[in-house]
């Protein structure tokens, strides 16, 4: 992608974010094509998010790939999207990886599960946090790829100014949807590529 | 009697030195079995168990590195001696500086965390005590880490015990622990909105923030180090914080200071090295370092990969025209603002090996050494650069006469072929200069690596 030409949006803007968006074309209104730097799932993220690029971390033959997504909402709320991909990770041990995700959230999780044609969801919404004068409202999810292995920690948080006039409780339901738009959109790559399971 | 079968720092360095060798089960319990009433002048009362990471399905393609054994001492007398040791090697190979530094500074530990955890929890079920187990972790180097880290998050050790570890980091901490993540936020509201923002804290105010935070879990982690490992060394560099009841020992007498004289880096400097880190982290995405090193530096090493003399040289100069063309953009492109960044080491020279001279890590002669070959790397980098710069802006074709017959050649002046010769030179003299710091080192590089490894700490405890 050319510099001159890109669009204003900041996952453009930052140098660093910029080299995991796909194209400049919007697959929906506001959202982009992200491909991980392990080359192994990609997913939309918003326009408006950049990442973390110091603590961006790819390990060991491109099977292990987190960062943090800072994410900014037009009414001024701010989320941050924690993502661990685990490429070795296989179905059968499920209830490790559910026990490992759940005990970076730091409290206890009721995790719903959604079956999907290649992939299980495991979805659970986090307690709300009041830190001094914002509120934490988050979700946690861990997706499973089932069509090979593959499996994806998910942690997202939205922060509101307590002051805000839309209280995070109000936000809830439409945060919720936002965050299942993103897990959703989460394609497995291995199996696409006819590469072996 | 005591209330834990390791109960010395002896016998639990000799355990993972032992663990270190890789044995077939069989011989793995008989040596323990050996190296305990050797120790102890007690035979080993109880039953034991063992189980290697090698052997766990859930492990079975992990890429991590992470290498681990499992040892289950049941005692049929006492029910609290019912005690799994999880012993964790983390990397071994200190030798791996690109591995180590990236890890530390750069990347992070999480996927060898990941794997640590898959594993213990393996190593319950698979031994299944009648009893609930006290479970005990034992480190190493990067796996103190692992260990440590998992310990603050979800405290999922009874206790740990780690040599010459390297430190839990607080920048690590805070993308992976969401409480803490939550906790530093409140205390430093920029951190909400700025993903850079904790990169330009005070370190030591974070420092101090995550030792405060993390106190109620920091018992129950024991560290013995050496003052003069190396990763010591670099554990009071920004980001590390250092926590649990921690002995200090002399290993190499001879030596002092390493600490003390990484201490005196300044942070700015450290952060940069944390910006170049991210930007290895992209390079090597693609994990193959031919790639890696091109898309960083431009460099095509596959090009040269067989040029050994000045004729292998120029074969591959007329024959690989546009590979040529191509890599002079490039490196045209990449190399100056890393020899930006370079240069902010290298022109601390006298600063650092005045420092190695203090210390008594070199002599005299070795300061004059090292001071003047680093120049020299220094002086022929920016030479080469500026090469490069010539022989990119001709071929830049604009500025570049065409030959009217053939529209599509272009004019390749003999100049172009010297300024090929004259690089070829230079990467030969840097090479020399690289070399010559290199043997002049390399006693100090394997003391180090001593210091960092079990045998000089276990020495050190006999001595005491």
């Amino acid at each position: 992608m050319k510099n001159e030409n890109l669009p204003k949006a900041r996952v453009f803007q930052d140098p660093f974010t910029r080299q995991f968006v796909q194209s400049s074309q919007e697959v929906e209104q506001g959202y982009y094509l992200f491909e991980s730097g392990t080359r192994k799932f990609e997913m939309m993220i918003p326009g408006e998010a950049v990442m973390d690029g110091i603590g961006y971390s790819l390990e060991g033959n491109n099977d292990y790939e987190s960062f943090l997504l800072y994410i900014y909402h037009p009414d001024g709320s701010l989320s941050h999207l924690q993502i661990t991909f685990i490429s070795i990770n296989d179905a059968r041990f499920i209830q490790d990886y559910l026990k490992i995700t759940q005990s970076h959230a730091g409290e206890e999780l009721a995790f719903n599960k959604t079956e999907m044609e290649d992939r299980d969801l495991y979805f659970a919404p986090a307690q709300p946090n009041i830190l001094i004068d914002l509120q934490r409202i988050g979700y946690v999810a861990y997706l499973q790829n089932r069509a090979g292995t593959g499996g994806i920690q998910i942690y997202y948080d939205t922060f509101c100014d307590k002051g805000n006039a839309v209280s995070c409780e109000e936000l809830k339901a439409e945060e919720k949807k936002k965050i299942q738009k993103l897990i959703f959109s989460i394609k497995f790559l291995s199996v696409l590529e006819g590469e072996e399971i | 009697m005591n209330n834990e079968w390791l109960y010395t720092d002896k016998l639990r360095l000799r355990v993972i030195d032992l663990e270190y060798l890789g044995l077939p089960k069989e011989a793995f319990i008989d040596e323990l079995t050996d190296l305990y009433l050797k120790e102890t002048s007690m035979p080993l009362n109880a039953e034991i168990e063992v189980l290697s990471s090698s052997e766990v399905k859930a492990l079975k393609d992990d890429t991590s590195g992470y290498n681990g054994t499992a040892i289950h001492f049941r005692s049929n007398e006492r029910v609290s001696m019912d005690q799994i040791y999880i012993i964790s090697q983390g990397s071994n190979d200190i030798n791996d500086w690109y591995y180590n530094i990236s890890s530390l500074f750069g990347g992070d530990q999480a996927y060898q965390a990941n794997s640590a955890r898959i594993f213990t929890a393996e190593a319950v079920k698979t031994f299944n005590p009648a009893t609930p187990s006290l479970i005990i972790g034992l480190a190493h180097s990067l796996a103190h880490n692992n260990n440590a880290t998992a310990q603050l998050i979800y405290s999922e050790f009874n206790r740990l015990y780690s040599v010459n570890g390297a430190q839990t980091n607080v920048y690590q901490l805070a993308r992976t622990d969401r409480e803490f993540r939550s906790v530093l936020i409140m205390t430093f509201p920029q951190i909400l909105v700025d993903p850079n923002a904790i990169y330009t804290i005070s370190p030591n105010e974070l420092k101090d923030f995550a030792e405060k935070h993390y106190e109620g879990k920091s018992h129950d982690i024991y560290q013995v180090i050496s003052k003069d490992d190396p990763i010591y060394a670099l554990s009071g560099t920004r980001g590390f914080f250092t926590i649990g009841d921690v002995r200090l020992i002399d290993t190499n007498p001879e030596r002092s200071g390493l600490r003390s004289m990484v201490d005196r880096i300044p942070d700015r400097a450290v952060a940069h090295f944390q910006l170049i880190a991210q930007q290895y982290a992209i390079a090597f995405r693609s994990g193959n370092t031919r790639q890696g090193i091109e898309a960083f530096t431009g460099l095509n090493i596959e090009l040269f990969s067989d040029v050994t003399n000045i004729a292998g040289f120029l074969k591959v100069y007329f024959t690989s025209a546009a590979e040529i063309d191509a890599m002079i953009r490039n490196m045209n492109e990449r190399l100056p603002p890393l020899y930006e960044s370079l240069k902010k080491v290298t022109q601390t020279r006298e600063l650092i090996w005045g420092a190695f001279l203090e210390n008594n890590y070199i002599n005299a002669k070795e300061k004059i050494i090292l001071i003047r070959e680093t120049a020299e790397i220094e002086q022929n980098i920016g030479k080469a650069l500026d090469i490069i710069g010539k022989m990119n802006s001709r071929r830049n074709l604009s500025e570049y006469p065409k030959l009217p017959a053939q529209s599509r050649a272009r004019w390749m002046p003999v100049t172009d072929l010297y300024y090929g010769l004259r690089l070829y030179f230079l990467t030969k003299k840097m090479r020399k200069s690289f070399d010559k710091m290199k043997v002049t080192l390399h006693p100090l590089f394997t003391e180090f690596v001593s210091s960092h490894n079990i045998p000089e700490m276990l020495d050190a405890l006999e001595r005491q």
